[in-house]
């Protein structure tokens, strides 16, 4: 082999040797790029339904009311019937099968759609007003176009008698897509048109609220006792080896450690998001006492004797100056753990946050869902309409997280002091 | 309750503050002394003997007012004609009691859990008027002590400062607590499992079927046949080599990955590169694991297998390499940016060595870097392993339940996380060997890890010392 | 002896990013010599010297104008290989710096790079020949398979010193190869470059004067990115032209 030849294997040897670092990090963005991507593609759509236009005649007789209705007369109404008995109205069908098929169109909550419209309406009696019922999942999804019709009969949920009144809706402009506000306020349901994910954006909250109430204090102090008070000797050591080690800890772990001492020993309620939280506090501890230190360390000694030497004790020289010092780091480093704590799962399904739950928690020992858990739930389901709102959620979910980690880079970017 | 004691406590506390800040002026300005501290720090000397002590009482009560409560009916309960029956059945007795008493009792009621019921509730009274009395004992009592000290003049700051000091040692103490509280969470059932199950069944059995504990009923004693064969369904060998083989499947992905990525942001890249590339690949660590499961069960498991059934392969849906494969990208800033630090450590006058010799880049990288790195590289390569072991969502929703002893990464396996979700989600009997089996299994997860972890830390730990 | 020119730098002017670090350097490096660079910290002598085997490649925002020639041509050609450049310009540095490998793999890690050895015996005969003339052998026969890094300071930068001449090069740069060793090492490294010449041509920036008075016979003298004075050493020393020269060589600045 010549010397040329040599190094022209040498050179070639270079640039492939780069070209793996390069690919590498594509394929890292590749990844990055089409997560986004699917949940962006399939999520979006959640975000507004269909409603079917009907011709709501609130009349007096067939409301059955007396002249002059009192609030008991309002609420003792049918709106079922009533609300039926507009839909065929304003869509007539020409036997009960038909009928039936018409119905299913709509979401099984219609009558309490009409009855909430009313009762917020109630100076519409004896009027004929247009009203925008929710379409059920299959009609949303056949309308947004994730619905293949072209398949024979029975493999579709959606009939062709079905199809032909969607065609009518169409040709009469009653089909509208609207932004879905029950995505944002209801609780979980069987049925994907009025599911949403008010309860386990609740539920993360409460969690994430006892979370930070319990872990930040705790450990901010164990911080500053560990950088300043501490002596050196075995037990601090201990400690500190303890708190390195539980931060790499399996966060499933935490779940039987909440589900074997808070649920089993203490019997504190299941499910609820006081139990997620404090789960979740003890996971977060560690992981913010780290952070901590290290700003805690950032602050010169220069500091601390210049306190200590106009005669501050230490305790003095700790709180005024290296904790106020510290805090945009302690802060940033607090923001990014419930960062992590928010979007953690599975400890939460051990303790029974995994519980179908439909009402909206009121406060943290409501049983309740959180975000991640509604992913879990939603993409175990079967039902097509659940796919665009378990994407949605994901968007939401990384809303949140982007929006944490945005605030603790700015905290320390702006507030953080560069020491020389 | 508790609130209403606590807002007394922390009123009276507060007005302590000013009493003691005021009083301690007029002792000094009657008997004409200096004091020894500032004033405001005989409030909070005061104000925080009034109160700490009430909290710690209130929050020690609360958390033990029930075992007392539970003991007392059940030893009730022992005296009278249920003595025979065993601890479990007075457990459920127990519950149904509490149950009645707080109203969601359903159905009717035996004479005895009524009576249960009415003296579950006179415990409670009882245990509330003691705490009320003792909460403002104590309030008083160690207000009027710290008032006497301060009447004497005492060095308050110094007073107030070591309790500052208590407190912090108590905060740094809850992290081993809490090591503490899962050691003993997980021992207790673990404990229990090894009482019926074989430790060595366990850990070398090959046949995982934790159902076949169910069929029993725990009353009955077991012929040693019968718990031969209940022993044999809790064999973990086909759950660890199913752990291990999707993290390998996971590292075989992360590691080169990782690690070229490191490498070439470190070396190659320019800082305005670097100041991109670094963050974005640190976004893969910051999505949720749930987000992970979610698109390996529905966008890449179903590509696998779609491109195996178009080469005529038999893929399974929920296969070990889209979990492990997904698993391996979510890992894959734990190993470079981990990998990136300690390449940067390495001082740059050995680079300069290799250049001026006349080597390449990579071959420095190559032959002088990586080989002065590596100790660094493989602590962090471990740490990825351990994540990988512990890691829960992804193997839940995309691998499977089913526990297969295989190697074809195309098949469906499971894992020690999964089994241990699948075992507790749902309502379960806490005295079923299946439910002791997580946790059995969740101690062996936590060695494992905490083995790992340990080495990788103090791995990277030396290595950080050689080159600072 | 008639002297060849080894190496010739024209006009050199060194920028890092928009502070400027050399300032038109001529300066001629004859063949089998010693060239003493001397001049306070940051005149820019060892930018100098970084620039004859390109190390200055590495650092990003360095930016060079003005020629360097070598055996007649110009190193910054656009097509120059530097890797080939760096074989035959060898470099010691200022700190020892072996590889966390054992003697015997620092030492043939450039022949090994470079195929200069064709079997292990040539690599064997390299690896003691290197060792040999840095006059590190018999400190280390019975130990080549121990870590470079446990040698001690002196034998660190002698290894490093093997390690340059196992590529047999034309040149070495030695960056203060003495500033961190101890006066005995010092004169041991001082003894090896006197034999080397006859071999290598050297150039060698130092703090010490007197180490350029004993082993250069050509001494350059840098000030403030400026080359203010060249010639014999026995000229510098002895009877320098200019007065900056004059007061940095009698201690009065620097």
């Amino acid at each position: 082999m010549t010397k040329e030849q040599r190094l022209q294997k040498r050179y070639s040897a270079e640039k492939r040797f780069k070209w793996y670092g390069i690919i590498s990090i594509c394929m890292a963005l590749l990844f990055v790029a089409l997560l986004v991507t699917k949940v962006l593609s399939e999520g979006t759509s959640a975000f507004v339904k269909s409603t079917i236009e009907i011709k709501l005649n609130f009349d007096q007789t067939a409301l059955n009311l007396p002249e002059k209705p009192t609030t008991e007369d309002l609420n003792a109404i049918d709106f079922y019937s009533f609300a039926i008995d507009q839909i065929l109205k304003t869509y007539p069908t020409s036997n009960r099968d038909e009928e039936k098929e018409l119905i299913k169109l709509f979401t099984t909550d219609f009558e309490f759609e009409v009855k909430d419209f009313f009762l917020a309406n109630t100076n519409l009696l004896n009027q004929t007003v247009s009203f925008k019922i929710t379409a059920s999942s299959d009609l949303d999804q056949l309308h947004k176009g994730n619905y293949a019709k072209n398949i024979s009969e029975d493999r579709r949920k959606i009939s062709n008698y079905q199809l032909k009144i969607y065609d009518h809706f169409i040709q009469n402009n009653k089909i509208t897509k609207v932004f879905n506000v029950y995505f944002f306020t209801n609780g979980d349901s069987r049925n994907p048109e009025i599911a949403g994910i008010g309860g386990a954006m609740l539920g993360s909250f409460f969690s994430i609220l006892v979370c930070l109430i319990i872990s930040f204090p705790i450990a901010l102090l164990a911080a500053v006792y560990l950088e300043e008070f501490a002596p050196k000797n075995k037990f601090t050591d201990f400690i500190e080896i303890n708190i390195n080690n539980l931060a790499a800890v399996p966060s499933i772990v935490f779940g039987l450690l909440g589900l074997g001492i808070l649920l089993n020993v203490f019997e504190l309620p299941r499910s609820t998001s006081l139990v997620g939280g404090i789960t979740l506090a003890l996971m977060t501890l560690p992981r913010i006492i780290i952070p901590c230190r290290a700003s805690l360390k950032a602050v010169p000694p220069s500091i601390r004797e210049a306190a200590l030497a106009v005669g501050a004790s230490k305790v003095q020289s700790v709180i005024h100056h290296v904790v106020p010092l510290a805090m945009p780091g302690t802060l940033s480093g607090t923001i990014i753990g419930l960062a992590q704590a928010l979007g953690e799962t599975a400890p939460l399904l051990l303790i029974g946050m995994v519980a179908f739950v439909v009402q909206v928690p009121a406060n943290p020992l409501d049983p309740s869902a959180s975000l991640p858990i509604q992913v879990y739930l939603w993409s175990e389901s079967a039902e097509r309409g659940f796919v665009e709102k378990t994407s949605a959620t994901i968007m939401i979910l990384l809303g949140f997280l982007i929006i944490m980690n945005s605030i603790a880079v700015y905290a320390r970017q702006k507030f953080e002091k560069k020491w020389i | 309750m508790n609130l209403l004691i606590l807002v007394f406590i922390f009123v009276f506390s507060f007005s302590c503050f000013f009493f003691g800040k005021s009083q301690i002026k007029k002792i000094a300005a009657v008997n004409n002394f200096k004091t020894k501290a500032l004033p405001h720090f005989y409030g909070f000397y005061l104000s925080l003997w009034c109160a700490l002590p009430a909290i710690l009482i209130v929050f020690l009560w609360t958390v033990f007012e029930p075992f007392i409560v539970k003991y007392l009916i059940i030893s009730g309960l022992e005296q009278s004609s249920l003595a025979d029956i065993d601890h479990d059945r007075l457990n459920l007795v127990y519950q149904k009691i509490k149950a009645l008493y707080f109203g969601t009792y359903s159905g009717a009621a035996s004479e005895q859990i009524q009576l249960g019921a009415k003296q579950y509730g006179s415990f409670l009274a009882m245990a509330q008027n003691a705490k009320i009395v003792l909460v403002f004992t104590a309030v008083i009592g160690f207000t009027l002590v710290a008032y006497k000290k301060i009447t004497n003049n005492t060095h308050a700051r110094e007073g107030v400062e070591s309790i500052f000091k208590v407190v912090l040692i108590l905060c740094s103490v809850v992290a081993v607590l809490t090591t503490a509280g899962i050691i003993f969470s997980l021992l207790i059932e673990s404990i229990k499992f090894f009482s019926q199950i074989n430790f060595f069944d366990f850990l070398f059995g090959l046949d995982w079927s934790p159902q076949k504990a169910f069929v029993r009923d725990t009353s009955i004693v077991l012929t040693a046949s019968e718990k031969q064969e209940l022993s044999n369904a809790f064999g973990a060998v086909p759950l660890f080599a199913g752990t291990g083989f999707i993290a390998l499947i996971a590292m075989s992905v992360a590691v080169p990955i990782g690690l070229f990525s490191a490498i070439y942001l470190a070396e190659y890249a320019g800082s305005n590169l670097r100041k991109f590339g670094k963050p974005v690949i640190e976004v893969l660590a910051g999505i949720p694991t749930v987000v992970y499961g979610f698109f390996a069960a529905l966008t890449v498991g179903p590509f696998i297998k779609s491109i195996g059934d178009t080469l005529g392969l038999d893929v399974s849906s929920e296969s070990a390499l889209a979990a492990g494969l997904v698993m391996g990208v979510m890992i894959i800033p734990f190993v470079s940016s981990l990998s990136d630090d300690v390449i940067n450590a390495v001082p740059q006058s050995l680079r300069e060595g290799s250049y001026a010799l006349g080597a390449t880049k990579s071959e420095t990288i190559k032959q002088v870097v990586l080989p002065a790195a590596l100790p660094g590289i493989i602590g962090s390569i471990l740490l990825a392993v351990s994540r990988a072991i512990g890691e829960t969502m992804i193997v839940v929703m995309a691998a499977g339940l089913a526990a297969n002893l295989t190697i074809n990464p195309l098949d469906s396996t499971t894992t020690i996380t999964t089994q241990i979700v699948m075992i507790l989600v749902g309502d379960q009997e806490f005295t079923s060997a299946k439910t002791q089996a997580a946790f059995a299994l969740g101690l062996t997860l936590f060695v494992v890890t905490l083995i790992l972890n340990f080495i990788a830390l103090s791995v990277v730990n030396k290595y950080r010392e050689k080159y600072d | 002896m008639d002297t060849k020119i080894k190496i010739k730098s024209t006009n050199l002017n060194v920028f890092y990013g928009e502070k400027q670090a050399l300032f038109d350097i001529n300066l001629d490096i004859n063949q089998n010599e010693v060239t003493a660079l001397i001049g306070p910290s940051g005149c820019g002598k060892s930018t100098f010297i970084r620039c004859i085997n390109r190390m200055n490649d590495v650092i990003d925002i360095c930016k060079i104008q003005g020629e360097i020639e070598m055996d007649g041509k110009n190193i910054y050609a656009p097509n120059t290989d530097v890797v080939s450049l760096r074989e035959k310009v060898g470099m010691v540095f200022q700190k020892p710096n072996p590889f966390p490998k054992s003697i015997y793999d620092n030492v043939c890690y450039g022949p090994k790079i470079h195929g200069i050895a064709e079997t292990k015996d040539d690599l064997d005969q390299i690896v003691e020949n290197s060792l040999k003339k840095a006059a590190l052998w018999n400190e280390v026969k019975d130990r080549l398979q121990e870590p470079g890094t446990s040698l001690s300071g002196g034998q660190q930068q002698r290894l490093c010193i093997a390690r340059a001449i196992s590529v047999n090069p034309e040149v070495i740069l030695m960056d203060e190869p003495c500033s961190a060793l101890d006066p005995i090492a010092t004169a041991k490294i001082e003894e090896l470059i006197d034999e080397l010449k006859t071999t290598f041509t050297i150039i060698i920036v130092t703090h010490s004067m007197s180490q350029a008075v004993r082993v250069s016979q050509k001494t350059g003298f840098f000030h403030l990115g400026k080359l203010i004075e060249v010639g014999t050493t026995e000229k510098i020393f002895k009877n320098p032209t200019n007065n900056m020269t004059q007061d940095y060589i009698t201690g009065r600045f620097g």
